[in-house]
């Protein structure tokens, strides 16, 4: 997980989607035990309350919870909810963004299906 | 509980160093106090602590007026530019004296920073070079346990690894156990996300005390075009600009207005960037 | 509050110089003894251990401050307890020390009469207010002895620290001025003044004015309690200035 403080992303937005990336990937599996925010704000040399705004955000949303006096684990079914929640903003982020820059490059749909097509096979 | 600064005016000879200075540092927050050169950093922290005397204005420490009262100046830790220990002082000696005048002061912590950082304990304050007095004095400051703590350029003369473990140091002591810090720097990009709150002074006076997240979101840059760019700021709070090539970039406070930003660029300022245009003169 | 630390911390800062001074005085007078075997030289007097206090410790008043005064800021300890302790610590010493000197100065008498005549030890307080410069012998002289030594080494002490706050209080034309201005009035001025506008009035009143504050008189025994008083007003006179400097000092 890298922090990019040179990044018009606010820091706490990165450290929630740096464990969102994590916890898809399967370095932090369900039911087991994430960074502490002092580790966090140690290791990323960040204030302890902008690591915690991030995790509470992952609070907030189903992902992480906390165990009291031992720390904060993923909830089983987080990596479902999350592929949800990026599936739903996978179209937004990416497909109409490639439509757009196709239409401005005059990239015909067919040429599209057919890169992707191509990219998959790779 | 807070350190309370009221109306804090302080002259050397003829030279207004701090000009009617209210600011609250509360409790428990990691605080930026940033400035130029010469713009009265040093001298505001130095009448906090007691060190120097202002001609007007109050300090309160938890609500006790500071100056000349040993409760109220007892529950803060000011680590200057300058060295105060004796010069033919033993480290260790220092720790133990240190150990009497502030009962909290965890010396075994203490003894483990010194060897974090490779100090040895056997040598004389003289004997020691410009970084190695800084790492001692930030190791009695990290040890001493006050619920404040007034860093004045912490990193002086520090290298890299060494700054990078004292920001370690700090931040995992801090989250543990949490207590106000006051750090005074110029070196802006290094604490930049370790500060909770921002504190500008610029030629004796406040010009900013907030959260350095509501600063940074309440300003941005635009870029583009002169005349682009000119057209977009008319009104609009102007901190500053820089021109290069027909090309402009603006500082602007405020929320961006991407409603009239059509061939404009909008952009998140970085807390140095925001400190230059602030206290540029 | 501080108190403690502050008296113990310059206490011990005081201790190892004193320690010292002991061990040379304790050789210098060895050193004696071996000569005056050796020389069979006649009438030997030492007579100068209360005056080599005097100077330690108004020299250690010289070096008393500024270090100490650094070191107790950044403690955080206030002006105010830093002059308490500062009277406690010179309290102390000098009591300590005038105690030493006592039984050193009878340690001393004690190996000379036991090496022969050659060798007279007398004490300050003998030597200003003893009968014909003899050896004053009651119990009640040997206590007003004691307490004009620790009055007096209080007074040097004093003396020394103030003016040591008063070179750190000056800025740097008021160092030369003071530094040279003093000694050249002191040692120049006033002696051509008196000599020729004062007619010799100034040396006459100067003398009348030790010989006052001394307890020494031409006519009638002299009074060694005026001198214990002297000294304690002195040094309360010191111990004010000091203090009026010392609460707006600045740490620089």
């Amino acid at each position: 997980m890298q922090i990019n403080t040179n990044s018009d992303k606010p820091i706490f937005l990165q450290i929630a989607e740096g464990m969102e990336d994590a916890i898809l990937s399967g370095a932090f599996a369900e039911e087991s035990q994430i960074p502490s925010i002092t580790e966090f704000s140690v290791n990323y040399k960040i204030n302890p309350a902008t690591a915690l705004k991030g995790i509470n955000m992952l609070t907030d949303a189903g992902i992480v919870y906390k165990k009291r006096g031992l720390g904060m684990f993923v909830k089983t079914g987080a990596v479902e909810k999350l592929k949800d929640k990026r599936k739903h903003s996978f179209y937004q982020n990416f497909i109409e963004g490639l439509i757009a820059e196709a239409k401005r490059l005059q990239i015909s749909k067919a040429e599209i299906q057919a890169m992707i097509e191509g990219g998959f096979d790779k | 509980m807070s350190i309370e600064v009221k109306s804090i005016t302080k002259y050397y000879g003829k030279t207004c160093a701090l000009n009617d200075v209210s600011v609250t540092f509360d409790d428990n927050k990691i605080y930026g106090l940033l400035g130029r050169n010469g713009a009265g950093k040093t001298s505001l922290l130095s009448i906090i602590s007691n060190r120097i005397f202002a001609e007007n204005g109050t300090v309160a420490i938890d609500g006790m007026p500071a100056q000349e009262n040993d409760a109220a100046i007892g529950r803060l830790y000011a680590m200057g530019e300058k060295t105060y220990y004796p010069e033919s002082m033993r480290i260790k000696d220092v720790f133990k004296w240190t150990k009497l005048f502030y009962p909290q002061f965890d010396e075994t912590y203490a003894k483990s920073l010194a060897d974090q950082f490779g100090l040895k304990l056997n040598k004389k304050v003289k004997s020691l070079s410009t970084g190695f007095l800084t790492i001692f004095k930030l190791i009695v400051a990290l040890s001493v346990n006050t619920p404040y703590l007034l860093l004045d350029e912490p990193v002086l003369g520090l290298d890299a690894n060494n700054r990078d473990l004292f920001y370690r140091l700090l931040l995992e002591k801090y989250s543990n156990n949490p207590f106000t810090v006051i750090i005074s720097t110029h070196l802006i990009e290094e604490v930049a996300n370790l500060i909770e709150d921002v504190v500008i002074i610029k030629e004796g006076r406040i010009i900013c005390s907030q959260a350095r997240e509501k600063l940074l979101s309440d300003s941005y840059s635009v870029s583009g075009k002169i005349v682009d760019v000119d057209v977009y700021t008319a009104g609009k709070e102007l901190l500053g600009c820089e021109v290069m090539a027909g090309f402009k970039t603006a500082y602007i406070m405020g929320q961006a207005d991407y409603d009239n930003a059509d061939g404009l660029e909008i952009a998140k300022v970085d807390l140095q960037k925001l400190f230059i245009q602030l206290t540029n003169i | 509050m501080n108190l403690k630390p502050s008296f113990q911390y310059q206490l011990t800062d005081h201790l190892k110089s004193i320690l010292f001074y002991y061990i040379i005085i304790i050789c210098v007078f060895s050193v004696i003894i071996c000569t005056t075997f050796v020389t069979v030289s006649s009438n030997v007097s030492f007579n100068g251990l209360e005056v080599a206090t005097l100077v330690f410790l108004f020299v250690s008043g010289l070096c008393a401050f500024r270090e100490n005064f650094l070191m107790l800021e950044q403690n955080s300890v206030s002006r105010k307890v830093i002059f308490y302790s500062r009277i406690l610590t010179a309290v102390t010493i000098c009591l300590i020390m005038a105690i030493i000197d006592k039984i050193l100065l009878t340690i001393f008498a004690a190996v000379a009469m036991s090496s022969g005549d050659s060798i007279v030890v007398v004490s300050l307080f003998d030597l200003i207010y003893g009968a014909n410069g003899g050896v004053v012998s009651s119990v009640g002289m040997q206590l007003i002895g004691f307490l004009f030594n620790f009055c007096f080494y209080i007074t040097v002490f004093a003396f020394g620290y103030f003016i040591t706050v008063l070179f750190y209080r000056l800025n740097k034309p008021g160092k030369v001025a003071v530094g040279v201005g003093v000694p050249v009035f002191l040692c120049i001025v006033l002696p051509i003044l008196n000599s020729t506008l004062a007619d010799g009035k100034i040396g006459r009143a100067y003398v009348k004015f030790v010989e006052f504050s001394m307890g020494l008189s031409a006519a009638g025994p002299a009074n060694p309690a005026h001198a214990i008083t002297s000294w304690l007003v002195y040094a309360a006179v010191f111990g004010l200035f000091s203090w009026l400097l010392l609460r707006r000092a600045v740490v620089k």
